[in-house]
């Protein structure tokens, strides 16, 4: 069933004592249940309710039904909600640092994000976001690189979003993205995409091929131009309440611990894949595809070098993108 | 103009000292207090005063300020080619402060949204109303109150993502709000009697005594006790008057502590009330009863309606007919219920009482109307149902144009049979030079609507830029007109869009607490797995048919209690998966699940919309929900229809 909220039952209970305490952990996703985003959630729902015997029980919650991801930021911090997914621009209301992740042109690639992770600076924005904010960030999830989908046409160079109104996160790293191109930036919530691009209130929007089909927006939106891996990135983590996590006896968090580890490796896996085939379901439903030439690709990037980088560097210091970067090239 | 806005009513009694609402004299019980004016009670009163005054200058300044920032951001975003990009996160602070401080304001005013068909009916009951009602929101200002502070201190490390603003500053107004509800409540139970306040203790104790019993009888019954006394707390505090907010919060908020929950529980509640209303898709409501009531009041609606009446009022129903075609019309540009009522019900409503029209026909037939929009591209729920399932948000929208154009043929055909005694007044015949005039001075109002339906259209402004576009010009033509007529200096025209302002905040207030209020029981039940118990028991049908009835039942009444969105978002899903199973198709499901819970939002006797939509026209809830029983019968036969004739939404 596709449901709004859904349990995990165990299908294993002969392990570690199913007679043992139970557990109950509410998990949220902001997507819904089908949606590739919450794959880190399920897989380690399904893998730490085998690996507890049952002792550890899951209540998953999807589409947003508990509130925005900025609510349950909130209501985990609360410790109502124990687990939950959410984006890495997301975590930035609570630890800006996090913007790292809408650094325009910083990963070339998966493997580039996965260094960063899982070098000092991922370890530097876990620990920053464990002292300051009470959110534990149990692991990471890879969602994707943005391309541009537009309603009027390809963008085949960088002039070409000279005038254009383009629809971002409000983010101040994204923003400065797109008006240093001469663009004008326009905020707005994921909800008004649909009819921003119907009515014309915006014309293009940086966005991977999967949020383009989860939402529908090639309904409205046919002119899909890939830049390949640059303009921009999305990150996702699951986080978990720190008190819950320390009120779980020791072989049931090193379990949870487990199965968070398992789920990020299957999450992860095929994603190159994935992207292939939204891109041809993309096709199939007639969006038109272009490829940015990479002379423009590469002024894009010196462009976007030369007055993003400094507003990230202003605000948190250089240490946290130097790290990231001797990660990647290192 | 001799006529008075309906702001400037409200002013008269509150911005001048000698007017101002006194301790217990404005309760909605309608028995005045009459105890001999002491001392006391004069520095009482002209403390309340000061503190109202205080209240009263926070929502003007917050509504304007909001409207300054939105307008400068689409006149520096189109003209300029440079968006503020910090509107939205900023429009969380107006949007609390009319919710908190205004449903503050509102039960100050005696203007709290409540069911009165138990008060009405039992007058022993309505002798230990008044208190009850008193005592129960004081306790759920201080329940609310003392969980915000909490609240406040987890969001501290939260900031917004342009400015950075601590969202502790944004969503302070709860604190203040509740500050405020205790402030009023304590002075409105100061000066009852002695015997009075005993009458409602014992009442208060003898519903905790049922509770108790409930309690009792539930756990030999082996029935969970938390629920069966949670919905037993929610039907007394509606019985007995209290708020439907307070309602609403209280029982869900004994239902989440009874039961148990991992947690700091109480932050939760405030947590998730300061989320529903937040959401800037709300902005567009303030705005639009704004505009209605400048428009009104700058005689643009005058010349409308008068025009309109020239051209239908000789056809029986005619001018509701308008209103019917209005609201499709409208419904066609903003994506949201309440603010198509807002920006048609108030520009017409004074206009439609003067011309002898029925109050309360004006409101069922716009509550009606609004549920039909409901499926006229753009909407909301549509939107979001398209986001959250598989379903074409474009195939939807197409799907729901017919349904809407059948709701709109039956609510014209009720119109026609129900108003054959209110057409039967000599109408003059106007030659066709008068009507020409009519036309012409017809224009401006007009040109306002042109702006408006353009701007949408060519994407410069979007919905809730709009109702912010339809206020400015809305402010220029009464400026100007005034200064024509020279009739008012600009002094009064101040005074009245003070009183207009806090007209706002306390219509705006009421109707968002309950949509808060309402997020709680949301919550609750998602917490508590009811939606998955459910769903579970829908499992257990397998014919087609018998699913769809139980849904056109159904949904209306979930609808009703859940307040449209949130039910959408939980119960979307899984009814979906469970119709295409029965070999129901998508996107005539879709159809049905929206009109169905839009359906709720506006029936009787706790549908937001139907409350909001009596406020608006300032129609009395009971006489309006008599007059809206063929016409709900009319949508329930449409929603049927849709249901079971599949063609209706498929054929286009
Ligand atoms: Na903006
Ligand atoms: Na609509």
């Amino acid at each position: 069933s596709s449901s709004g909220s859904s349990s995990v039952n165990s299908s294993n209970s002969s392990k570690s004592g199913s007679s043992g305490k139970k557990y109950t952990v509410i998990g949220s996703c902001p997507v819904p249940q089908n949606a590739s985003q919450c794959d880190i959630l399920e897989y380690t729902a399904q893998d730490a309710t085998s690996l507890s015997g049952g002792q550890l029980q899951f209540q998953l919650h999807y589409n947003s039904d508990l509130g925005t991801p900025g609510q349950v930021q909130t209501l985990l911090q609360q410790n109502q909600v124990q687990l939950a997914v959410t984006s890495t621009s997301d975590l930035t209301a609570v630890v800006g640092e996090f913007d790292l992740f809408n650094l325009p042109f910083l990963f070339s690639g998966f493997p580039a994000v996965h260094a960063v992770t899982a070098g000092p600076a991922g370890a530097a924005l876990i620990s920053e976001l464990n002292s300051s904010a009470h959110i534990k960030l149990l692991g990471w999830e890879d969602e994707g690189f943005s391309q541009l989908l537009s309603r009027t046409g390809f963008v085949n160079s960088i002039s070409d979003l000279k005038g254009q109104k383009i629809r971002v996160i409000a983010d101040p790293l994204l923003t400065t993205t797109y008006s240093s191109l001469g663009a004008i930036p326009v905020p707005s919530t994921q909800a008004e995409v649909y009819t921003g691009y119907q009515t014309g209130e915006f014309s293009v929007a940086p966005f991977s091929a999967g949020i383009v089909l989860a939402n529908k927006w090639q309904e409205v939106a046919k002119y899909f131009t890939v830049v390949g891996t640059g303009a921009g990135y999305t990150e996702n983590t699951l986080i978990a309440n720190p008190s819950f996590l320390s009120s779980l006896p020791a072989n049931l968090a090193t379990d949870l611990q487990k199965a968070v580890s398992e789920a990020e490796q299957k999450a992860d896996t095929g994603i190159d894949a994935e992207n292939a085939q939204d891109m041809n379901l993309l096709k199939t439903d007639g969006v038109h595809f272009s490829t940015m030439p990479s002379a423009s690709v590469a002024a894009w990037k010196q462009e976007a070098t030369q007055k993003v980088y400094p507003v990230f560097t202003s605000k948190y210091g250089s240490s946290l993108l130097n790290e990231a970067q001797a990660s990647i090239s290192g | 103009m001799d006529r008075k806005a309906r702001g400037s009513e409200l002013v008269s009694s509150e911005v001048h000292p000698e007017a101002a609402p006194l301790p217990g004299g404005h309760s909605d019980d309608g028995v005045e207090v009459t105890a001999p004016a002491s001392a006391f009670k004069k520095r009482l009163a002209s403390a309340e005063r000061a503190f109202d005054g205080a209240l009263q200058t926070l929502v003007v300044l917050s509504l304007f300020a909001e409207l300054a920032i939105v307008v400068a951001d689409f006149v520096g975003r189109d003209v300029f080619g440079h968006a503020l990009l910090w509107d939205e996160e900023v429009s969380v602070l107006p949007l609390s402060v009319l919710t908190f401080v205004g449903a503050a304001l509102a039960y100050a005013r005696g203007k709290s949204l409540s069911v009165k068909i138990i008060t009405a009916r039992v007058p022993a009951v309505a002798a230990v109303a008044p208190v009850v009602q008193d005592v129960t929101t004081l306790v759920f200002a201080v329940v609310l109150g003392v969980a915000s502070v909490p609240y406040l201190q987890s969001v501290w490390s939260t900031t917004t993502p342009i400015l950075g603003l601590r969202t502790t500053y944004l969503a302070c107004p709860i604190e203040l709000g509740m500050v405020a509800f205790v402030v009023y409540a304590v002075l409105r139970l100061a000066v009852r009697t002695w015997s009075e306040l005993a009458r409602g203790i014992v009442a208060l104790v003898a519903i905790l005594v049922v509770l108790a019993i409930a309690w009792g009888i539930s756990v030999a019954a082996g029935v969970g006790p938390v629920p069966v006394d949670s919905v037993l707390l929610f039907c007394a505090l509606l019985a007995f008057g209290s708020p439907i907010a307070v309602a609403f919060t209280l029982a869900s908020t004994a239902y989440l502590a009874l039961s148990n929950h991992a947690g700091r529980l109480f932050e939760t509640v405030p947590t998730t009330m300061q989320g529903a209303v937040t959401t800037t898709i709300l902005l567009a409501i303030p705005f639009f009863i704004l505009a209605g009531y400048l428009l009104s009041d700058g005689g643009l609606s005058r010349g409308l309606v008068r025009f309109a009446d020239d051209c239908v009022g000789r056809v029986r129903g005619g001018l509701m007919h308008v209103v019917t075609v209005s609201m499709f019309l409208f419904s066609g540009l903003s994506g949201s219920k309440l603010a198509d009522v807002s920006a048609v019900g108030t520009a017409v409503e004074r206009e439609y009482a003067e011309r002898g029209e029925s109050r309360e026909q004006l409101a069922s037939v716009l509550a009606v109307t609004a549920i039909m929009g409901e499926t006229v591209p753009p909407s909301t729920s549509i939107i979001i149902l398209g986001s959250i399932t598989a379903l074409s948000i474009g195939s939807l929208f197409i799907g729901g144009i017919l349904p809407a154009v059948v709701l709109g043929l039956l609510i014209v055909t009720v119109t026609h049979f129900s108003s054959q005694k209110l057409r039967d007044r000599t109408i003059p015949k106007v030659g066709m030079w008068a009507r020409a005039q009519h036309l012409i001075a017809a224009v401006p109002a007009f040109a306002v609507i042109g702006i408006i339906v353009g701007g949408i259209t060519s994407g410069n402004v979007t919905p809730t830029e709009s109702s912010a576009l339809a206020v400015a010009l809305g402010l220029l033509i009464v400026l100007l007109s005034r200064r024509r007529a020279i009739v008012r200096t600009p002094a009064v025209v101040g005074r009245d869009l003070w009183g207009m302002a806090v007209s706002v905040a306390v219509l705006v207030g009421t109707v968002q607490l309950i949509v808060a209020g309402a997020s709680v029981t949301s919550y609750a039940l998602q917490i508590g797995n009811a939606t998955t118990e459910f769903e579970l028991w829908l499992g257990g049908i397998h014919s087609q048919y018998l699913f769809l009835a139980l849904m056109v039942v159904a949904l209306p009444i979930v609808g009703s209690i859940l307040e449209g969105l949130p039910a959408l978002l939980v119960l979307g899903p899984p009814l979906l998966s469970v119709a295409t199973s029965l070999g129901v198709n998508g996107t005539q499901f879709g159809i049905v699940l929206i009109i169905g819970l839009g359906f709720g939002t506006f029936l009787p006797p706790i549908g937001v919309g139907y409350l909001f939509t009596c406020e608006v026209v300032d129609a009395e809830p009971r006489a309006v929900s008599r007059k809206m029983i063929p016409y709900l019968a009319a949508i329930f036969v449409g929603l049927v229809a849709v249901a079971y004739i599949p063609q209706v939404t498929l054929i286009l």
